[in-house]
């Protein structure tokens, strides 16, 4: 089966090579023979945008393909995000802990040289 | 009384034996945290660079397609609009790349929050809780400084004491975190590959694209027309050549989120893996590089 990102990238290149056809200058050299007609040299050029267009849309498409899969975890993700942020609270938490042990132990230490 | 002591040496015991290797772990998740957020500002270096150079390939080809035509003005009702369908479609490729810094952000979030779990601000707080919790203890059990651990004495570990039980609980948290979160992480990190990988081959592309048109309007038609080349030809066509070698790097960029996510894997898949962390930031710096590049480049076809 044909890799997805393969295909883009195949079919990209194909794109690209089009437009480099259009832009040779052989191209260039058979839109300035004098058997060529205005509207031929408008088609032209008309390809040239058309090419230049498809190659964005097939860019987009892929960009977009990998994004609407980042949407579909980002919630995923932001939650992982607040379980470490929740980790360092717990941390502070400890700090807390230990402060009041400390307390109870110094006051444990003062009770126990009277018993 | 004996007991209590023996309970202690048993627990301080305990603690070095479990925490034996807590502090590289540490170093390892606050290093690797660091080069995700280094990381993060090197994609939107690429996604920066990748916005220009198709915005700068945009411009050379409806440039291209205007003279092309032999006819601007007859042209006009047939080309102008594709070439406002083109600025729109630019315009949505510039809004992906935004989408895709957002989601990198996020990203850079979580490997903040991880830098700041593994970091010094809250250990130094709780290393000194840590340190008052000991000297309160020696108050109720003050022989706990004369027992042995191998040939030194307690006495001799409790200044590192909180140093030690602050690794140990935040590689705790750290271990807990990355056990919940690493199928989220290594799936998010999964994609930022495929984006990378993505995002390099169309700039390459648009850069190679860019750089081709720029050799037939700039060097091969004034070379094979009659009068004397423009002053820049040497100059422009130096350019070209660069371009080329520029080209040929576009693999670094790629390598930074390969390595990234196998840091990841091996941070979590080992807790005794040697990362090479090395190699992850060399392979940044790479990216960074190949960035810089690329906007030297698109800003001298564009000139």
């Amino acid at each position: 089966m044909t890799n997805p990102s393969d295909l883009y990238a195949s079919t990209l290149s194909t794109l690209y090579q089009s437009k480099l056809t259009l832009l040779s200058d052989a191209w260039h050299d058979s839109l300035a023979s004098p058997t060529t007609t205005k509207q031929q040299r408008i088609d032209s050029s008309v390809k040239l945008v058309e090419t230049s267009n498809a190659i964005t849309t097939l860019s987009n498409t892929q960009l977009s393909a990998i994004l609407s899969q980042m949407t579909a975890q980002e919630s995923a993700l932001t939650s992982a995000i607040n379980g470490v942020n929740a980790a360092v609270k717990n941390l502070q938490e400890v700090q807390t802990v230990l402060d009041a042990v400390t307390k109870i132990i110094g006051v444990v230490a003062k009770i126990v040289p009277l018993l | 009384m004996r007991k209590q002591s023996s309970l202690m040496l048993g627990a301080v015991c305990l603690i070095f034996y479990a925490t034996g290797c807590d502090s590289d772990r540490l170093q390892n998740f606050a290093t690797f945290a660091g080069l995700g957020t280094t990381y993060v500002t090197a994609f939107h270096g690429l996604t920066k660079a990748a916005g220009d150079a198709y915005i700068a390939n945009s411009n050379a080809t409806m440039i291209e397609a205007r003279t092309m035509s032999g006819d601007p003005v007859a042209a006009a009702p047939t080309l102008l609009p594709l070439v406002k369908k083109n600025a729109d479609l630019t315009r949505d490729y510039l809004i992906n790349l935004q989408k895709l810094d957002t989601q990198a952000d996020l990203l850079g979030s979580y490997f903040a929050a991880t830098a700041q779990l593994s970091g010094t601000k809250s250990s130094d707080a709780i290393s000194a809780s840590t340190a008052s919790l000991v000297d309160a203890l020696k108050g109720v059990a003050p022989q706990i400084e004369d027992l042995k651990i191998g040939t030194n004495s307690v006495a001799s570990f409790l200044p590192q004491a909180g140093t030690v039980a602050v690794a140990h609980f935040e590689v705790k948290a750290l271990d807990k975190r990355l056990e919940a979160d690493a199928p989220v992480i290594d799936h998010a990190l999964a994609l930022q590959e495929a984006a990378v990988a993505a995002i390099s081959a169309q700039l390459a592309a648009a850069l190679k694209d860019s750089s081709d048109m720029f050799e037939v309007s700039h060097i091969e038609r004034p070379y094979a027309s009659a009068g004397n080349l423009p002053a820049s030809w040497a100059a422009d066509r130096e350019e070209v050549i660069r371009t080329t070698v520029v080209l040929d790097n576009a693999e670094g960029a790629k390598e930074a989120s390969t390595k990234l996510r196998k840091s990841f894997e091996d941070l979590v898949s080992n807790k005794n893996a040697q990362l090479d962390l090395k190699g992850l930031l060399d392979a940044i710096q790479k990216m960074s590089g190949y960035v810089t590049a690329v906007n030297s480049t698109t800003a001298k076809s564009t000139k």
